[in-house]
């Protein structure tokens, strides 16, 4: 008798937020609440434009908020984890889990 | 970090890029010198400080130092995570200590107006009130080696405070002072901690 093992858990990823960077950004952010873009450049060695388009990417699908303002006269963009974002990083963070167990023998199939 | 998306790799590699971001916030160094000077300071108020003070004063004193000295601590936790936000770019956090203070006054209005025994707690075991306080933040911020320090400290304090307690039906009670003793070798002990924690963040940073 063949039991079905349902769907492989490969399928729950969700792409906007497997990709790898954004990823590490949205943990980075689910750590820290909120930071800024010198921080998160640093923290995770991207360059402007590939930082920038990672948050687009994000924040059009309402997984961060990103705020501009000054400080002093020195512009300063902060980027903070929405509900949404925590939702996703942690729906995410269980289909990794699953694939571990999967990868390891010990989950159920 | 690394490119990988195999999941065998990528989950320890995003643990310690959370275990960066936590030492950027210094999440474990901080509380812990924060609460070693407090610890450290108790001793000098429960001595020199409150000798010239008549009996009642010094009660009075013991009784305000810890609900006063951790609403203390938590503050200027608030404001040094505040000041490492503006100046390093990073938060501290959905459980900062800003929630942290406001729980803990909101706490201790409560305690006051109901006047629950717990505010003597402060004077009969003083290493108890802050051991609770850093149980709570350790298990609010999922910080093991905060809880540890709380457990070391919960366990010593309550050990001198039964100490105490059988002490005072006895004659002899000299050897008191050596409690006082142990309460700053553990504030000194807890400021040592820090410095240890604080190597270990640089070292994840």
């Amino acid at each position: 008798m063949s039991t079905d093992p349902g769907p492989h858990p490969a399928l729950d990823l969700d792409d906007a937020v497997h990709q790898k960077t954004r990823l590490a950004l949205l943990t980075v952010l689910d750590e820290a609440e909120r930071a800024d873009f010198p921080y998160l450049k640093r923290t995770l060695r991207l360059t402007d434009g590939n930082l920038g388009r990672h948050l687009d990417v994000l924040a059009g699908q309402g997984l961060v908020e990103l705020t501009k303002g000054y400080e002093g006269r020195r512009p300063r963009t902060w980027a903070s984890i929405t509900p949404a974002g925590r939702r996703a990083l942690a729906a995410e963070m269980q289909v990794l889990e699953a694939l571990l167990r999967r990868f390891r023998g010990t989950g159920t199939t | 970090m690394e490119s990988t998306t195999d999941p065998a790799r990528l989950v320890p590699e995003l643990d310690r890029l959370r275990a960066r971001v936590r030492a950027d916030q210094r999440a474990t160094s901080a509380p812990l010198v924060v609460f070693g000077v407090l610890i450290l300071l108790y001793p000098v108020l429960d001595g020199p400080l409150t000798g010239p003070l008549a009996a009642g004063g010094r009660h009075v004193a013991l009784l305000a130092y810890w609900p006063i000295a951790t609403a203390v601590g938590l503050v200027a936790l608030w404001f040094a995570a505040r000041h490492r936000a503006r100046r390093d770019g990073v938060g501290a956090g959905r459980r900062d200590y800003g929630h942290a203070t406001r729980r803990y006054l909101i706490a201790l209005l409560l305690i006051v107006l109901l006047m629950l025994p717990v505010l003597f707690v402060g004077v009969f075991a003083p290493l108890v009130w802050p051991a609770a306080v850093l149980a709570a933040l350790a298990w609010w911020r999922h910080d093991t080696q905060l809880g540890r320090w709380a457990a070391v400290t919960g366990v010593l304090g309550g050990a001198a405070a039964v100490l105490a307690v059988a002490a005072a039906g006895t004659a002899d009670a000299g050897w008191l002072w050596l409690v006082w003793v142990g309460q700053g070798l553990l504030g000194l002990a807890m400021i040592g901690g820090a410095a240890l924690a604080r190597r270990r963040e640089l070292a994840a940073g």
